[in-house]
């Protein structure tokens, strides 16, 4: 609410009309041109006696949208009225929008003449995208008649814009064979009950009659028992790369950060689905942390920490990233037999070890990599060869790796990806 | 997001121009004063589409000069007085013009606010332009020059008593 009043100095030059008018008149002795001084004389007077008018102003603003959806485009109406007693002859007005989102249609800027009791509005449409937004305070200048003097000030009126997505939907996400001891849908290499065929073995007393291999029983008279691939329930922890580094924007301008979300969120909506507990970690200067879980309020706490975790929020954080701290900080959490989903976009090799750390300790890795790389630049050519060579050193420690180009359904990268595995 | 269009705002600046247009009609009066207001106006138009602060000042200059050149020729005072006018309503339109564009940009809705202002500005300097013909008609015809230039000096004192 801090007031600056400063003279825009827009009249000056008009002096030099009336002693421009007044020399010419005088000194040729021409009472026509020397009359011209009153004209700048007159302007420079009512310049001088204009003061800058009290901002007295009520601001309401609403949008038509509670809960939008990302892309959704939401209008915002800024009501603008002048509660003051004397007319605002040069009101301009520029509304606060949140430094997150994107101005779709019209402009949040107004410029009008308002009299007492008298409102003006400011309509524009936004695009939301994920997460909360707060506007900024509105900045009003206003003017004197002559526009000689401007009081700039701010106000602010709180508006706030969130935008919490479903978690994005994927039939299925191809989880490692690391499982827990609770049954669920995830094959393993154990022997036991199941469906897929692991091997044979020598009949056991105790072996259920249904697994015994009776066709052989009946050829040769020895008794031997079928082992099934045991189904069981696997843990995954998705742990998204929200360092500085994984700040990249492609050559849309869409973040990294976005990208990862929204492959995080397929993921974890895909484990949900198949009875698979999942968990959520930021890697980053800003820690958040989900436990693994199942069930319907799981899943809300998931789509709530994607959407509005500020350290999930798509802006470059400002705390220093000590990643030392952050390693120990996720693998004191990180559950003895889960499986990670480290999704990366991985333009730096600090995102590699991390992802082999995990993997050298214990952790099934499948590393999910948004390619933000292009080609536009020779800069950006070099980092899209470094990127793919990072991959490559990925897969050489059995990391399995996901190479998702955003441009692409994410189910397609999931496809391409694990013919790679099965061969 | 999509740069906002940062030209001078259009109503102004047509103002601006048919301001100057009337300026350098009343100036028209001898070739020398034709000329200067020609160039002057010429200059206004190029800052006021190149968004050029100086060349509208240089041109609002010119015009003022041709306009109190031409003034001497002229059979009725009441011509270049409105003249005067016309060339200070050019200048500080297509300065306003400039500003409003730097600030708001094209896509805001800025009509009302340049309408008051160019009526503000119109309003002033017609009062202006009327006591100064009245008083040249009916008070002071027969008057000295010196008369008129104490006159003259006693407003400009005027304003500086206003500054404070």
């Amino acid at each position: 609410m801090s007031d600056t009043v400063h003279r825009t100095e827009r009249w000056v030059g008009v002096s030099a009309l009336a002693f421009g008018a007044a020399a010419f008149g005088a000194g040729f002795r021409l009472p026509a041109a020397f009359l011209l001084a009153v004209v700048g004389v007159g302007y420079a007077t009512a310049a001088r006696a204009g003061s800058a008018p009290d901002v007295e102003v009520a601001l309401e603003r609403t949008l038509d949208e509670d809960a939008p959806e990302p892309g959704d485009s939401v209008t915002v109406t800024l009501e603008v009225t002048n509660a003051g007693e004397r007319t605002l002859p040069d009101l301009r007005v520029v509304d606060g929008v949140p430094r997150t989102l994107d101005v779709a249609d019209g402009s949040p800027r107004l410029g009008t003449a308002l009299p007492p009791g008298e409102s003006a509005t400011v309509e524009y449409d936004i695009e939301a995208r994920r997460g909360e937004h707060a506007f900024e305070p509105v900045r009003i200048a206003a003017r004197d008649w002559l526009g000689t003097t401007e009081r700039e000030t701010e106000r602010l009126t709180h508006t706030e814009l969130t935008c919490v997505p479903e978690l994005e939907a994927l039939a299925s996400f191809p989880l490692r064979s690391q499982a827990t001891d609770y049954a669920g849908r995830v094959t393993t290499d154990t022997a036991g009950s199941g469906v897929e065929f692991h091997s044979t073995r020598q009949y056991r007393r105790g072996d259920p009659i249904a697994r015994i291999d009776w066709a052989r029983v009946a050829k040769t008279g020895d008794m031997t028992t079928v082992d099934f691939r045991e189904e069981r329930a696997a843990e995954t922890v998705v742990v998204l790369d929200t360092r500085a580094d994984a700040h990249v924007a492609d050559a849309d301008n869409e973040s990294a950060i976005d990208y990862g979300v929204a492959a995080g969120s397929a993921v974890a909506s895909a484990s949900l689905d198949t009875s698979n507990r999942v968990g959520l970690a930021a890697f980053g200067p800003r820690w958040e942390w989900i436990s693994p879980g199942l069930g319907r309020t799981h899943r809300v706490r998931l789509r709530e920490a994607l959407a509005l975790s500020p350290a999930m929020a798509p802006t470059r954080p400002p705390e220093q990233f000590r990643p030392l701290v952050a390693f120990r900080r996720l693998r004191e959490r990180l559950p003895a037999d889960a499986q990670v989903v480290f999704v990366s976009p991985l333009v730096d090799s600090y995102a590699l070890t991390v992802a082999r750390r995990l993997e050298t300790r214990g952790y099934a890795v499948t590393l999910l990599s948004p390619d933000v790389t292009d080609t536009s630049t020779p800069g950006r050519a070099l980092a899209r060869l470094e990127r793919r060579r990072r991959l490559t050193a990925a897969r050489a420690v059995n990391i399995r790796v996901v190479d998702w180009d955003p441009g692409t359904a994410l189910p397609v990268a999931l496809e391409r990806a694990s013919r790679r595995w099965r061969q | 997001m999509s740069d906002p269009d940062h030209r001078p705002a259009t109503l102004s600046r047509t103002l601006a121009l048919l301001a100057g247009v009337l300026a350098m009609l009343a100036a028209a009066t001898n070739t020398f004063a034709v000329a200067l207001a020609a160039g002057g106006f010429a200059a206004l138009l190029l800052g006021a589409f190149k968004n050029t602060r100086r060349a509208v000042d240089t041109g609002a200059m010119a015009l003022g000069g041709g306009v109190v050149v031409g003034a001497g020729s002229h059979a009725v005072a009441a011509i270049p007085l409105f003249g005067a006018v016309a060339t200070v309503a050019a200048w500080d339109l297509a300065g306003h013009a400039i500003d409003v564009g730097e600030q708001l940009g094209r896509g805001a809705d800025t009509r009302r606010l340049e309408l008051v202002h160019a009526g503000a500005v119109a309003a002033v300097g017609l009062a202006a332009a009327t006591a100064g013909f009245l008083l040249y008609r009916i008070a002071f015809r027969d008057v000295a020059l010196s008369t008129l230039v104490f006159l003259l000096f006693a407003s400009i004192l005027l304003m500086a008593a206003l500054r404070e």
